[in-house]
C-alpha cells in the first residue's frame, strides 16, 4: 500500500516534470470550456466568420436561423413596434409610395382617357354602350382603348397539368384556376396527338374573340398567359425569361415534385411582373386640338344662341315702337311716355273716346296685350275729323243731310226737317271744336211721299200712298224689296206705321204656286206642291198630252227655279184604253186596271188567251196581267174532231159533254180498241166510255156470257180449293184465253162479296183462285178483283166471275 | 395542400362518368367528353389532416380515344379502373387498360370499382372473375353511382393510397 502511493507520486513528479507546460494549457481549456462567460467570448471572435463560411456553403444556417429570428421578431414587435417600424421604413417607405404612385398613375390614366373621349363621336358610342352593358363609361373607354392586358397567369407542371400558381387581376378567377390548368394540359395533349406534332413542338396560343392564351414550354413547368388585345411579341421574351427563372430557383422542387404545390407561392415574384397592360393612349396621342375644336363648337353654339336672342328681342322691341309710333299718329291719341321695364311695354297719354281703339291697332301689329300696360286718360280732342265725328254723334242727322267742317264752322248740306234743322243749329255750338253753323247750302225739304219714294224707289207695279203718318204699300212687289221698304221706312221718322197687306210678293211660293195652277191646268188627278226653293212638284195620275205640255208651260213660270213631274203617272182609264186597243179582246172578256194590274175575267179562245198573256205587260202602264179568262169550250166542235179522229161505223154513236166522249151502239172489238188508244189525241176529251158499245167480234158475246155465268161456291170457312172448284177455274180460264184471242184487251173480272166477319178467309180464297189463274198463265195483268163486305151471311161462300173489255181512263 | 391526378378508366358504359358525377364538383361539360374523350373535375378531400386536391380525369373508354388516352395518363399518380358487374366482358377491357397504364407509364396505385351493383337481378360477377381481379392485390369495391354505395369509400381510399 505504501509502495503503491509512492510510486503514483513518483509518476505524479515525473508527469510534472515531462508535461508542465502542457497540462496548463489543459488546464486554461478545461476552464475556457467550463466557464461559459469564457467560452462565448471565444466563440464571439469567430461567430461572424464562422456564419459567413457557412453561409456561403449551403443554406442550412438560414432554416436553422428562421424559427428564432421569426420569434425574436413577434417578440420584439409585441413588446414595441417602434424599432422595427423605424428600421424597416427605409424600405417599406419607398415600397409603398412606388404603390401608391402606381394607382394614381392607372386612375389619372383612365381619366385622361375617359376625358379624351368624353365628347367625341366614339366617345359616345361609347357612352351608350356603358348604359346598355351596366359598366362605368371609364371601364368602356378602358375596354375600348386597351392593345393589351394580361388578365390572368397560370404556372402548370408539365407532366402532370397541376396548378403550380396562378394569380390575377381579377381575385374571382382563382376559383376553378386548378380545373382550367388541367384542361389546358388536356387540350394541348388533345392537340398535340390529335395532328401528330413532334415532340418538341406545342401549343403556342389558343385565341377565342379577344381573348388569347399564351403559352410557353419549360422543361418542367408551363407558362400559360390569358391576355385580352393583342399582346406584343416582347412579351413572349418575358414569358420565356421567367420560365427560365422558374426552372432555375425552383429546380429541386420541380425534380421531386409529388403534388405539393406550397414552394410554388414564392413564384408570385417571378409571376407578378406578367400581369401587364398596355393601352392606346400610350401609343397613339390623341390629337391635343380635340377638346378645343369641341370646345369651340360648343361655345360657338352658345354666341348662336345669344346672339339670335339677342336678335328676337330687338324685333320685338322695334315692333313695339312702330305700334307706339301708330298711336301717336292716330288722332284722338297723344302718348306722353313710352318705356319697358320687366318685359312689359308701358305706354301712357291721353285718348278721345272717339278715336281708335288701341288694342284693335295691338291686334293688327300682332303684339300680346298680355305684354302691354296701357294707361290713357280721357279727353277730347279737336282735331277735325274728331270733330265731325262728334257732331255725328251728337246730331243724328237725317240720310238726306251731309255735314261738313270748316276750320270750326259746321256745314250743312242737303235737307231736312225743320224740327231737326232747328235742333241742331241749337246744339251744333256746344260741341268742342264747331263755333257756328252754315246752313247757306241747305236745298228745299222735299215732300214726304217724294222722300219715301227717292228712299224705297217702287216699281210701276207698286204702288205708295200716304194715310197721315201711316204708309200703305199696294201691288206686286218682290219679297226682296218687301224686306228692303219695311227696314228703311224706318229712317222715315215721320212714318209711325206701314202697312203691306195688299202688296202681292210675286217670288213668294204661294204665288208662283198659284201661277202654276192658272198656266199648267192640272187635270184633277193631279197636284202641285211648291218646295221653298222653287221647285214645283207634280203628283197623281194625267195623260202624257198634259204631261209634255204641262213640262213646256213651266218653263214660262217666273221665279220657277225647276219643275218634277216625276211622280205623275198615266191615268188608269187611258192605260185600260189602250190595252182594250192593244189586245182586242173578244165580247166575252172583260178588262179592268187597278193599281197597275190589268185584270182579265170571262171566256175566251186559248189564242187569245196565249196572245193577251204574251202582250199584256209590256203595255205602259201595266205592272202585272192577272189572266182569269176561261177558255171557250165549243162541245160541237170537239164532238166533230173526235168523229173525224175516231171515224166511227154507223152502228156507233159518239157524244160529247162535260170533256167525256161516250160511244154507244155495237162495234167490233178491233174498232173499241183503236178508238180507245186514239180518242185521247182530240183536243177536250180526258174520257171515253165504252161501257154502253156493244162488242160485235163473232163468239166474244157467247163467251161473255158464259163466263157472267160462272161463279164458284166455298165450304164454309175453307180456303183450300177442292179438285172440283180446280176443275171450274180450269174451264173459266180456257173461256177466258179464247176472248182473249178475240179481243186482246179482254180482262177477266173476279167478284166476290164477303160478310163482316170473313174478311180474312175471303182474301185467302181470292189468293187461292189468283194462284190457280196463274197455273193457267192467266196474270193479275188480265184481272180485276172486286171484294166488298156485305149484309148477306152466305155472301162469302161464292165468287163470280165476269168478262170485260178494259175501259182506258185517263 | 396536396394535388393528385388520377384518372378514371374502364370500357364504354360502365359507368365511369355517373360515379364521376355522384363524388365531384363539375366545372365542365359532358360535351367534352364526347369532343375530347376527356373531362376533367377536381375533388378536395381531407385525409388524415391533409388536404389533398384529387384532379379527375374522366377519360372515355371508347376504341377511337384510346391513342389519346396515353398522353393523358401521363402525370397521373393513380387510378380508378370501372367495370360493369352487369357485363363480364368489361373485366377484359379492364385487364387490357391496366396492361397498357402499366407499359406506357408505369405501376401506379389503382382500385377498382365494380360498378352497376344496384341492379341485383341482372349481376354477373363470378367467383373467377374475382379472383382474376384479385390477382392485381389492388382495393376492389361494389359500387353504384346510382344509389352512392360506396362512391365516396372508394375515392378515399385512392387518395388515402396516394398520400402513404
Amino acid at each position: 500500500m505504501s509502495n503503491t502511493h509512492q510510486h503514483e507520486a513518483a509518476m505524479q513528479e515525473l508527469r510534472k516534470l515531462l508535461f508542465e507546460q502542457e497540462s496548463a494549457r489543459i488546464d486554461r481549456l478545461e476552464e475556457l470550456l467550463s466557464n461559459q462567460e469564457l467560452h462565448a467570448q471565444e466563440i464571439a471572435k469567430v461567430l461572424a466568420e464562422a456564419v459567413k463560411i457557412r453561409s456561403h456553403s449551403d443554406n442550412k444556417l438560414g432554416q436553422a436561423l428562421t424559427p428564432a429570428v421569426e420569434e425574436a421578431l413577434k417578440t420584439s414587435i409585441a413588446r414595441n413596434p417602434q424599432p422595427l417600424s423605424d428600421a424597416l421604413f427605409p424600405v417599406m417607405g419607398p415600397a409603398i409610395r412606388k404603390a401608391i404612385q402606381s394607382s394614381i398613375a392607372t386612375m389619372l390614366q383612365s381619366m385622361n382617357q375617359t376625358l379624351e373621349h368624353s365628347f367625341s363621336a366614339q366617345g359616345l358610342r361609347w357612352r351608350l354602350d356603358a348604359i346598355r352593358t351596366g359598366k362605368s363609361f371609364a371601364e368602356v373607354v378602358l375596354l375600348n382603348t386597351l392593345l393589351y392586358r394580361v388578365e390572368q397567369v397560370f404556372l402548370i407542371h408539365k407532366e402532370t397539368g397541376l396548378l403550380l400558381k396562378h394569380i390575377a387581376l381579377d381575385p374571382s378567377h382563382h376559383e376553378d384556376a386548378d380545373v382550367v390548368s388541367s384542361m389546358l394540359t388536356a387540350v394541348q395533349d388533345f392537340i398535340h396527338d390529335s395532328f401528330s406534332s413532334s415532340a418538341n413542338q406545342g401549343i403556342e396560343s389558343l385565341r377565342m374573340g379577344d381573348l388569347q392564351v399564351l403559352i410557353e414550354q419549360g422543361p418542367d413547368v408551363v407558362l400559360a398567359l390569358v391576355c385580352r388585345g393583342n399582346p406584343p411579341l416582347p412579351l413572349r421574351e418575358k414569358m420565356q425569361t421567367t420560365i427560365e427563372d422558374i426552372q432555375h430557383d425552383f429546380h429541386e422542387n420541380l425534380q421531386g415534385f409529388e403534388g405539393d404545390t406550397q414552394p410554388f407561392e414564392a413564384t408570385d415574384l417571378n409571376l407578378s411582373p406578367l400581369l401587364v397592360a398596355d393601352y392606346e393612349s400610350k401609343t397613339k396621342k390623341g390629337s391635343p386640338f380635340k377638346p378645343v375644336i369641341t370646345l369651340g363648337i360648343i361655345t360657338a353654339l352658345i354666341i348662336t344662341w345669344v346672339v339670335w336672342g339677342h336678335r328676337q328681342q330687338a324685333n320685338i322691341d322695334a315692333q313695339w315702337q312702330a305700334y307706339t309710333q301708330q298711336l301717336m299718329d292716330t288722332s284722338g291719341i297723344v302718348i306722353t311716355s313710352y318705356n319697358n321695364r320687366d318685359d312689359k311695354y308701358i305706354i301712357q297719354g291721353l285718348r278721345d273716346p272717339l278715336s281708335r281703339d288701341p288694342y284693335e291697332l295691338l291686334a293688327n301689329a300682332k303684339l300680346s296685350p298680355k305684354q302691354l300696360e296701357l294707361s290713357l286718360q280721357p279727353y277730347q280732342s279737336l282735331a277735325s275729323p274728331l270733330v265731325l265725328k262728334r257732331a255725328l254723334f251728337i246730331l243724328q242727322p237725317p240720310q238726306s243731310i251731309i255735314l261738313s267742317l270748316q276750320g270750326s264752322t259746321l256745314v250743312l248740306n242737303g235737307s231736312a226737317a225743320q224740327t231737326w234743322l232747328d235742333e241742331a243749329k241749337k246744339t251744333a255750338p256746344l260741341i268742342a271744336g264747331i263755333s257756328q253753323v252754315d246752313t247757306s247750302q241747305l236745298t228745299p225739304e222735299l215732300t214726304l211721299i217724294e222722300r219715301i219714294q227717292a228712299l224705297l224707289q217702287p216699281t210701276t207695279n207698286i204702288q205708295l200712298s200716304l194715310d197721315k203718318h201711316r204708309l200703305i204699300v199696294s201691288g206686286k212687289a218682290t219679297q226682296a224689296w218687301a224686306a228692303h221698304a219695311k227696314k228703311n221706312i224706318q229712317n222715315i221718322t215721320e212714318i209711325t206705321q206701314y202697312q203691306d197687306r195688299k202688296l202681292t210678293l210675286i217670288d213668294s211660293p204661294a204665288y208662283v204656286l198659284k201661277q202654276a195652277y192658272k198656266r199648267l191646268r192640272p187635270p184633277s188627278t193631279v197636284r202641285l206642291l211648291m218646295t221653298k226653293d222653287m221647285q214645283l212638284i207634280a203628283k197623281g195620275s194625267a195623260s202624257d198630252i198634259w204631261m209634255v205640255k204641262a213640262k213646256q208651260q213651266a218653263k214660262h213660270i217666273a221665279y220657277l227655279k225647276s219643275y218634277n213631274d216625276q211622280q205623275v203617272s198615266l191615268s188608269s182609264d187611258i192605260i185600260l184604253q189602250r190595252a182594250i186597243e192593244a189586245l182586242q179582246p173578244p165580247e166575252s172578256v172583260q178588262l179592268s186596271l187597278s193599281n197597275g194590274i190589268l185584270l182579265a175575267t170571262g171566256e175566251a179562245q186559248q189564242t187569245w188567251i196565249e196572245l193577251a198573256n204574251d202582250k199584256a205587260t209590256s203595255l205602259d202602264g201595266i205592272d202585272r196581267f192577272d189572266n182569269q179568262v176561261a177558255r171557250f169550250i165549243d162541245e160541237a166542235a170537239i164532238l166533230a174532231a173526235a168523229i173525224q179522229q175516231l171515224q166511227p161505223p154507223s152502228s156507233v154513236s159518239l157524244s160529247f159533254s162535260n170533256g167525256i166522249l161516250t160511244a154507244t151502239g155495237s162495234a167490233t172489238g178491233a174498232w173499241i180498241s183503236s178508238a180507245q188508244d186514239q180518242f185521247v189525241l182530240v183536243d177536250g176529251v180526258h174520257s171515253f166510255y165504252t161501257n154502253n158499245l156493244k162488242n160485235t167480234t163473232e163468239g166474244w158475246t157467247d163467251i161473255q156470257r158464259m163466263i157472267n155465268q160462272s161463279s164458284i161456291t166455298f165450304p164454309n170457312s175453307i180456303a183450300r180449293i177442292s179438285l172440283d172448284i180446280q176443275k171450274d177455274i180450269a174451264t173459266v180460264a180456257a173461256q177466258f184465253q179464247q176472248a182473249q184471242r178475240i179481243e186482246p184487251s179482254s180482262k177477266l173480272l173476279i167478284k166476290a162479296l164477303y160478310s163482316n166477319t170473313a174478311s180474312f178467309i175471303t182474301s185467302l180464297r181470292l189468293k187461292a183462285v189468283q194462284k190457280a189463274l196463274l197455273a193457267h198463265g192467266i196474270g193479275n195483268q188480265h184481272l180485276r178483283i172486286i171484294s166488298h163486305k156485305t149484309d148477306a151471311t152466305n155472301a162469302a161462300e161464292t165468287i163470280h166471275f165476269a168478262l170485260e173489255v178494259e175501259t182506258k181512263q185517263p | 395542400m396536396i394535388q393528385k391526378k388520377i384518372c378514371i378508366l374502364g370500357a364504354a358504359g360502365v359507368g365511369k362518368t355517373s360515379l364521376t358525377a355522384q363524388f365531384v364538383y363539375s366545372k365542365f361539360s359532358e360535351k367534352y367528353m364526347s369532343t375530347m374523350g376527356v373531362k376533367i373535375d377536381k375533388k378536395m378531400l381531407d385525409i388524415d389532416g391533409i388536404q389533398v386536391n384529387l384532379m379527375i380525369w374522366d377519360i372515355h373508354g371508347e376504341e377511337k380515344f384510346k391513342k389519346i388516352t396515353t398522353s393523358y395518363l401521363r402525370g397521373a399518380a393513380g387510378m380508378i379502373t370501372v367495370i360493369d358487374g352487369t357485363r363480364p366482358e368489361t373485366i377484359q377491357t379492364a385487364h387490357e387498360i391496366l396492361t397498357r397504364v402499366h407499359t406506357d407509364i408505369g405501376n401506379i396505385p389503382n382500385i377498382f370499382l365494380l360498378n352497376k351493383h344496384d341492379l341485383t337481378d341482372a349481376w354477373d360477377i363470378s367467383e373467377q372473375n374475382m379472383a382474376e381481379l384479385q390477382k392485381y392485390n389492388n382495393p376492389i369495391y361494389t359500387t353504384s353511382a346510382k344509389t352512392g354505395e360506396h362512391v365516396e369509400q372508394s375515392f378515399h381510399a385512392l387518395a388515402q393510397l396516394l398520400i402513404s
